[in-house]
């Protein structure tokens, strides 16, 4: 048993942080897979058997037996965001725990400060880059000169209200139908005139910051492993839904600009 | 397609890689895998197709590499998915998935020989994006599980964490 790891209370404490940590993971946009590695990395010091955990992207559901007593815990997901740089460093904090470079009391604390810890990019950087992958991805699909810059501004645009959005704690599905039929509005506008050519990777171009990528690797992730197929699902339909909302966006400029 | 045309379209897309991996806050050390491994998928893809081969096969041999690449690049079995899908989504098959979208539309409104295009596109449409997939998650699947076997130690770590 940990140096840590006393009494039951102790016992109890420590699979609270660990949950607590794989919460962080999941919340953060990590695969199932991190989460569960960052929670037994740090539950790696406590000699416990006869652990089952419940994976869902609502809740996160762990049951385990403490001297003959089932004890069962459930943890809150909250709203999924995406920082894979903060979940790295949730994952390197559990590596730090199982190396035992750090004491479990510790990971809290970690845990508080890797939450309050800025974005990696600032609004500007996500901005600008939001512009450059609808123009790379216009150029790689031979766009000419025009329709770069329509879908860059489409998409630096969209962005920008995205973020404003996402700070009023709008909801994913409500800021991509916003997002969406803007950037899509402003780029159909364009293309009605004659400024850039009518086709549909242009179209999508300028909604390309706007694909629920990370949401769908993870759900495909998950799902292909057998013992996280729930929430694999769960993150695919999330993800699935999101997509449908962005069909029908492009459904609405397509019958604009008559392609 | 010329050698210089199959660079230019490998650097869009891998600067279009790079800048969707940027944008989920990936960490900082792997952008750079991202943009290779990007950058090197669709040079094999294309010098592929140049030599004769399908698109399909071409684009199965690209996603096989990336996860190669990426997992020497990292020197690991567990390669972030997110550079994966970054680095294989300038290959898939996007286009076709909303065209069909758009297809769908026109064969609920359209008649005569339009209606007879428009089915034709959609049922072209819907199997590039089921096979494009479909590839790309074989070629994924080889490239990790060559990677298992690089990597051996790092698999039985897993596994004693009771994760495999």
């Amino acid at each position: 048993m940990s140096p840590d790891i006393q009494t039951g209370t102790d016992l109890n404490k420590s699979i609270e942080t660990a949950i607590n940590a794989a919460q962080q993971v999941l919340h953060l946009g990590g695969s199932t897979t991190m989460a569960d590695r960052t929670f037994r990395n740090i539950i790696g010091k406590v000699q416990i058997t006869d652990i089952d955990i419940m994976w869902r992207l609502d809740n996160i559901v762990i049951s385990y037996n403490d001297n003959g007593v089932t004890k069962t815990f459930l943890k809150s997901v909250g709203p999924v965001g995406t920082s894979l740089t903060a979940v790295s460093n949730v994952i390197e904090l559990s590596e730090n725990v199982r190396d035992g470079k750090i004491p479990i009391s510790e990971v809290d604390a970690g845990l508080k400060s890797l939450s309050q810890a800025p974005p990696i990019h600032s609004h500007f950087v996500f901005i600008l880059v939001a512009g450059l992958a609808a123009a790379f991805y216009s150029l790689f699909h031979h766009g000419k000169i025009e329709s770069v810059l329509v879908v860059f501004l489409a998409a630096v645009i969209g962005q920008t209200i995205r973020i404003q959005l996402q700070k009023k704690d709008f909801r994913d599905s409500h800021t991509t139908f916003i997002c969406g039929l803007i950037s899509a509005g402003i780029t159909s506008v364009f293309l009605h005139l004659g400024i850039g050519e009518a086709d549909v990777p242009t179209l999508i171009a300028c909604l390309i910051y706007l694909v629920p990528g990370l949401l769908m690797i993870n759900g495909f992730v998950d799902f292909t492993k057998q013992r996280y197929i729930f929430i694999g699902l769960q993150r695919m339909l999330n993800a699935f839904f999101l997509f449908v909302i962005l069909a029908f966006v492009i459904l609405i400029a397509y019958t604009f600009i008559k392609i | 397609m010329n050698i210089q045309d199959i660079l230019t379209i490998g650097m869009w897309s891998a600067f279009f890689a790079t800048c969707m991996c940027i944008l989920n806050s990936t960490p900082f050390k792997y952008i750079i895998p991202t943009f290779i491994c990007g950058f090197t998928g669709v040079l094999t893809r294309d010098f592929l197709q140049n030599a004769g081969l399908s698109v399909n096969w071409a684009t199965l041999v690209a996603a096989f590499i990336i996860v190669l690449l990426a997992g020497l690049m990292i020197r690991s079995q567990k390669v972030p998915p997110i550079v994966l899908i970054c680095a294989v989504l300038p290959q898939w098959a996007s286009v076709s998935m909303f065209s069909m979208l758009n297809d769908l539309r026109k064969v609920t409104t359209l008649s005569g020989d339009d209606l007879s295009k428009a089915a034709t596109d959609l049922a072209a449409n819907t199997a590039m994006v089921i096979i494009i997939s479909f590839v790309i998650a074989i070629g994924f699947a080889l490239g990790l599980a060559v990677l298992k076997l690089i990597y051996r130690e790092e698999s039985k770590e897993e596994k004693a964490l009771g994760l495999e």
